[in-house]
């Protein structure tokens, strides 16, 4: 009889311990819950806050094209080359809203050199490589941080009068790449354009 | 008052089977509320409903099961029949027409899950021969994670799969030939798989009945030589429907070296290496699910392992495969384990029966262990839908969105807003690009045909759980951007309403 007393005793504490626990835990959970509602309520009035969206930062690496991948000819004569490099472009914009970054060539600026025909610097092409004409990105609200990898091509006119000698490469400056990059904000519809550029350098090496 | 004379009525009529009914229709009206909020929460993708709704929704005005998010992978006429042999689909037609919706589809999907706890009561019952436990293993069969995972994947072939399944069990079981004849035949014709399944419940039969002057040896032996042919006839049907040919995108034996089911057994022999190899991918969520699979009914299957003989042919498709929705609790392929599960537990149960307590008793602590398992599962499994804000705001957005679009228009979303829109001949979409490089290559093909055919609408949710919302960016990108014809007619909280330019 006394054993039951007791083991009844046992099992009431146990239940007021769990009791006890339960109401703590659930008391620190509710505590918890307030705060985050806190703090989504602050990111959601700061978000509330901006209402334009705008690039805080645009950079852009320099870009390095590689040996010739491809040699046009005219007759004897070598009239481009077509080389390809990676760009590296990183992006920091701040929206409000769902927002569209583009990123396209604006203009590009040759330097002279002894290795490219001066007759033919206007020829010289440099894009995008493959089909996009732009880079599109879709950003989320808030701080978006984007690092961008594009491929670029460019045919380049060499100079046939300074052609290397066989077994010497070279990388010199080809110029200074410009590019365009445009913010556009779905809701307000406001577009904001920023610049960055970036120093070209090419490789050339002798025709094999 | 009327109410309670009326159970006590049925009761008197039904026996035990009130209990099941009566669990029944709470788990239909229960879960169709909660499939419902989740459609409404825009959670429910396209092919978990909007090709049906699509497909139904075309059949009663005048287009054969038409359905276009498929067309050109693969389906050349776009009718659902060449991408699975499933016409038993077309028994929810006439409650569809009542009301045409997504809805309607969820409601019946949910209702007809719900059904297959007869069959299963009825063999509990037959074998057991105790009402009382038979119910208990009834409604535990609707409290079977592996159930809800069907119920929870909107409507699919496989809904109707898993109680014909049981049906035909259940006749077969009974010997009751004409109405096995029934059921064998709509069971086949809920999917090409379906085909293998009932198969191996003829080896079952076999197995069970024995003796070859026995009825139901006979009968299993006729289940056993219809099914293997059908599933070749069920193919060809497919080609005869326009199917592409093209094998499933998600590759899921090609460590193996198979395209699909039918090529599995054959490459599995050849490449024994390949197939450790498979087995061996994996290896720890495939353990879980087959602990998964035992573990709410205590393992008690594999005493009565006989019962799980049917679920054989999918558990070597899944376990070879790699494709992890093939062996998850998540997803409609539970339809061809859930009711062998349940026939290997009254097998087991069967076996302990000498003690009559303990079988009893065992059927409770499975009951127990279901409810437990169920109750633990189910706050993870529905905090990941998120469905139960009603007055979520950027939903309202969504829907306000919809709402603009001209029900006669031509529209092209992303896969998850594609069932809210999907009541129209010319409505679009694609399969999320992040699923594999396959589909993002198909994709793009698909954009670049709707380029030439002057989509008037394009929606996007761009605030959308990933990968509805990766789908979003890729439709923008590769074709509102590169055809520059569309104009932005409205935005809010993400969601983006174009039009083309008149």
């Amino acid at each position: 009889m006394e054993k039951m007393m007791k083991s009844k005793n046992f099992l009431k504490i146990i239940l007021i311990i769990t009791l006890i626990v339960n109401i703590a835990l659930t008391i620190v959970n509710l505590y918890i819950v307030a705060q985050i509602n806190q703090t989504l309520m602050t990111l959601g009035s700061f978000n509330g806050h901006l209402n334009t969206a705008f690039v805080v930062r645009a950079e852009a690496s320099n870009l390095i094209l590689e040996k010739p991948s491809i040699y046009i000819m005219e007759g004897e004569n070598l009239k481009y080359t077509v080389h390809f490099g990676m760009l590296n472009v990183h992006i920091q914009a701040i929206t409000p809203n769902f927002s569209i970054v583009t990123v396209k060539i604006k203009d590009f600026n040759v330097t002279k050199s002894k290795y490219l025909d001066p007759d033919r610097l206007s020829e010289i092409d440099i894009s995008f490589a493959g089909e996009p004409r732009e880079y599109v990105y879709v950003i989320a609200p808030g701080l978006n941080d984007l690092n961008s990898q594009i491929r670029i091509k460019a045919k380049i006119p060499l100079n046939s009068e300074n052609l290397l000698s066989k077994g010497e490469t070279i990388q010199f400056q080809l110029g200074s790449l410009f590019l365009e990059i445009e913010l556009f904000n779905f809701e307000t519809r406001n577009k904001t354009v920023t610049e960055c550029s970036s120093q070209v350098f090419i490789t050339i090496e002798p025709i094999s | 008052m009327q109410l309670v004379n009326i159970i006590a009525h049925l009761k008197e009529k039904l026996g035990y089977r009130i209990y099941v009914l009566i669990a029944v229709l709470i788990y239909t009206i229960v879960f169709s509320i909660i499939e419902i909020l989740i459609y409404q929460s825009y959670r429910i993708f396209t092919w978990d409903l909007g090709i049906f709704n699509q497909a139904f929704w075309n059949t009663l005005h005048g287009r054969f099961l038409y359905y276009t998010s498929e067309i050109g992978v693969y389906t050349k006429s776009g009718c659902f029949l060449a991408a699975h042999f499933s016409p038993t689909i077309l028994l929810a037609l006439p409650f569809y027409a009542v009301y045409p919706a997504g809805e309607t589809l969820l409601v019946i999907s949910t209702l007809i899950i719900a059904i297959g706890a007869f069959p299963i009561y009825e063999i509990a019952n037959l074998f057991l021969k105790d009402e009382k436990i038979s119910t208990i293993i009834g409604i535990m069969y609707m409290f079977y994670p592996l159930l809800q995972g069907i119920t929870l994947s909107g409507f699919s072939p496989e809904s109707f799969a898993v109680t014909f399944f049981a049906y035909i069990l259940y006749y077969l079981i009974k010997t009751d030939v004409k109405k096995l004849a029934v059921t064998l035949i709509l069971g086949l014709m809920t999917h090409e798989a379906s085909a293998l399944t009932i198969a191996a419940i003829g080896v079952y039969g076999l197995l069970y009945y024995r003796t070859s002057r026995n009825k139901g040896f006979k009968v299993s032996l006729i289940i056993l030589t219809v099914s293997i042919p059908y599933f070749f006839f069920a193919n060809y049907m497919r080609m005869f429907f326009g199917w592409t040919g093209r094998p499933s995108l998600w590759r899921e034996w090609a460590i193996i070296g198979a395209k699909s089911i039918s090529d599995l057994p054959l490459k599995v022999i050849l490449n024994p290496v390949g197939a450790l190899n498979a087995l061996a991918t994996d290896w720890v969520m495939k353990l879980l699910y087959l602990a998964l699979l035992m573990f709410p009914v205590l393992f008690i299957p594999l005493l009565g392992f006989k019962g799980l003989i049917p679920a054989i042919p999918y558990l070597l498709v899944s376990l070879f495969s790699t494709y992890r929705l093939y062996y998850s609790l998540e997803g409609h392929y539970g339809a061809f384990v859930v009711p062998f599960v349940f026939l290997g537990f009254v097998h087991g149960l069967v076996k302990a029966q000498g003690k009559k307590f303990l079988a009893s008793k065992l059927a409770i602590l499975a009951f127990i262990t279901t409810i437990i398992i169920f109750s633990s599962m189910l706050p993870v499994v529905y905090s990941q839908y998120r469905a139960f804000d009603l007055l979520d705001k950027h939903n309202s957005i969504v829907r306000s969105f919809i709402s603009r679009i001209p029900g006669n228009a031509s529209v092209l979303t992303q896969s998850n807003i594609f069932p809210h829109v999907s009541n129209r001949y010319n409505a679009y979409t694609i399969a999320p690009p992040t699923w594999n490089y396959e589909y993002m290559l198909i994709d793009k093909e698909i954009l670049a045909n709707l380029s030439k055919q002057d989509i008037e609408y394009v929606l996007l949710d761009f605030k959308a759980d990933q990968p509805y919302s990766i789908s979003a960016s890729f439709i923008y990108i590769e074709f509102i951007f590169k055809n520059n014809k569309y104009s932005l007619i409205d935005a809010s909280d993400g969601v983006v309403l174009f039009r083309l330019n008149e």
